[in-house]
């Protein structure tokens, strides 16, 4: 448990100001202080890959990656599509965190293996709710893989 | 029904006028002479109908709007019809006794060519089972294997479109010659080319609209989220730790708030040029470059900082409107994007080649990564954050949309803090 509790989750996100409120949100679980945010596609995979910027990471295998589906370079399903080539990431957990209700987005996202789509509320109480859930759920109550 | 047809009127009278002139003379009543003249007469008289009658099949065969060929295996090219001549191009006694499939297709792995060679190679191998074609032939000559599209060659070596249709004529169960009609599809096919092409197009326009709708609920969802989430948290007194907070938070509503005005504003221009019907006149890029290179001026302070090189820009024939609003956003983006620059440098100048008309607007700032090129001209697409430099990814998507709807073509060429030069080419004719 402690080994778990001390899982990061991953945020790729290129808004800022969506960030915050993402951070801000899973403040009350206190897990706001184990947020990694990325800001764009290349980025995460330089996170995930411990590339170039990310060299000397020692942060691990986060417990959950949190991807926007929309964001500059590559967006959320190419670099989902790179992630998922790599043993290491077949199983990470990820949850999409997007605006879109595309149905092909909802659809693609799945074929690549993401355990949640969930669309950002636009009235902030619902999104930090959701924001809230999907914290606690993934970091706290979801039993990772044993290989991770 | 056999009997009426030998038995019928003309055959009857042909014999009772030959049986009279035969007794005339039996009992030398007419002279022989005179009898070896009245049997021409008779015979002329009876056939001449018929004669007419072939005459007039064969007149039906050369005003058909349809090439006929006969050829015989043995022979080749027997018969050819008007149609067939003329669009061929050849003449008859050319024509005559050659193989047809390789007077009209110049290779041999044509598909017409392959099927009569199958013919006349099925003819030798009567108990080869595998070849489908014969069976065909013999089972039902009708099948639409036989009917087919391909293209000849003309006498002059030009090539054309074809439709067409090769029957076997049969004897003793094996086929002895063959009768090949065609027509000139030319037409056709160049109708269905722009069918095919205008069936392109839409489907480019109907995935332009895809993404765009798609990036419409992406994007202008997002400011409203910011608007209501940063009110939410200054309403929350326990996160905000200073004025200062405060102030940074009310600073997220205003922008965002003024972000989807642009959005807005941007979707509608885009919505505009990509609707709106172009109203082409003789545009003087010059003055318009000066005019927008004023405008930014009074509009953005730093651009007074800005080293610009522009060369003297040609004349081209576009709608005015649009091609001034193509050069306000590659120009702003170019100011723009050289904001972090000591001495940022734009430079715009023209190349007239043998078809086009190129203007190209280079600047020293921050550049791109190539591999993202086609992304940039992508609705709502952008390669930085808002943060690093302000922008609603509308821009370039107008610019492609313009210069597209002028059948020019738009590109650019750049490397991450090495800058970027955007190309812009406008057809000559239209200029």
């Amino acid at each position: 448990m402690s080994l778990l509790y001390k899982r990061r989750i991953l945020l790729a996100e290129d808004d800022d100001n969506d960030a915050e409120l993402t951070i801000n949100a899973l403040k009350d679980n206190k897990l706001a202080d184990r947020v990694d945010r990325v800001e764009d596609g290349e980025l995460l995979l330089d996170y995930l890959f411990c590339r170039s910027k990310y060299e000397n990471r020692t942060t691990g295998i986060p417990a959950v990656l949190l991807l926007d589906l929309k964001m500059p370079k590559k967006d959320g399903i190419e670099a989902l599509k790179e992630i998922r080539k790599d043993k290491r990431f077949k199983l990470l957990p990820v949850v999409v965190l997007t605006s879109s209700k595309e149905e092909q987005d909802i659809l693609d996202g799945y074929e690549l293996g993401i355990n949640a789509y969930v669309v950002k509320p636009v009235e902030f109480d619902k999104f930090v709710e959701a924001i809230k859930n999907i914290g606690c759920f993934w970091t706290v109550h979801n039993q990772l893989p044993p290989e991770f | 029904m056999i009997f009426k047809k030998i038995f019928s009127l003309k055959h009857i009278l042909f014999f009772l006028s030959l049986t009279l002139i035969t007794v005339l003379f039996f009992f030398n009543i007419i002279t022989s002479s005179d009898f070896l003249l009245l049997c021409v007469i008779i015979f002329l008289v009876v056939s001449y109908p018929y004669l007419l009658q072939n005459q007039n099949k064969l007149e039906i065969l050369d005003y058909t709007g349809y090439g006929i060929i006969k050829i015989t295996l043995k022979n080749g090219v027997v018969f050819a019809n008007k149609y067939a001549l003329k669009t061929l191009g050849y003449k008859y006694r050319e024509l005559k006794k050659s193989f047809f499939h390789e007077v009209v297709e110049e290779g041999f792995n044509n598909d017409f060519n392959k099927k009569i060679k199958k013919i006349y190679f099925s003819k030798n191998n009567d108990n080869d089972n595998d070849n489908d074609i014969f069976k065909q032939y013999k089972n039902n000559y009708r099948s639409s294997a036989f009917i087919d599209t391909d293209y000849f060659i003309r006498k002059d070596g030009s090539k054309f479109s074809v439709e067409y249709i090769i029957i076997p004529i049969l004897s003793k169960k094996n086929i002895v010659s063959l009768v090949i009609t065609f027509r000139d599809t030319t037409e056709r096919r160049i109708m269905q080319d722009k069918l095919l092409k205008i069936t392109e197009e839409l489907k480019v326009s109907n995935k332009e609209l895809e993404s765009f709708s798609y990036s419409v609920s992406h994007d202008l969802r997002a400011p409203l989220r910011h608007i209501s989430g940063f009110i939410n948290l200054l309403n929350e007194n326990e996160v905000i730790k200073s004025d200062e907070e405060a102030n940074r938070y009310i600073d997220v509503i205003l922008k965002s708030s003024k972000k989807m005005g642009d959005l807005i504003d941007d979707l509608l221009i885009f919505s505009r040029v990509s609707r709106s019907e172009l109203q082409k006149s003789k545009v003087d890029l010059n003055e318009v470059v000066h005019e927008l290179q004023n405008e930014l001026c009074l509009f953005r302070k730093d651009e007074k900082r800005v080293n610009w090189i522009i060369e003297q820009l040609p004349f081209v024939m576009a709608d005015k409107k649009m091609i001034r609003l193509v050069l306000m956003n590659l120009m702003s983006n170019a100011i723009k994007f050289t904001k972090y620059k000591k001495t940022p440098k734009i430079s715009i100048s023209s190349d007239v080649t043998e078809k086009d008309v190129i203007i190209k607007i280079t600047d020293n700032g921050v550049g791109f990564e190539q591999k993202y090129v086609d992304k940039m001209f992508g609705v709502f697409q952008r390669l930085h954050k808002d943060s690093e430099f302000e922008g609603t990814g509308i821009g370039l998507a107008n610019v492609l949309r313009i210069i597209s709807r002028h059948n020019g073509k738009v590109w650019a060429i750049g490397s991450p803090n090495e800058g970027a030069s955007f190309f812009i080419s406008l057809p000559k004719k239209e200029v």
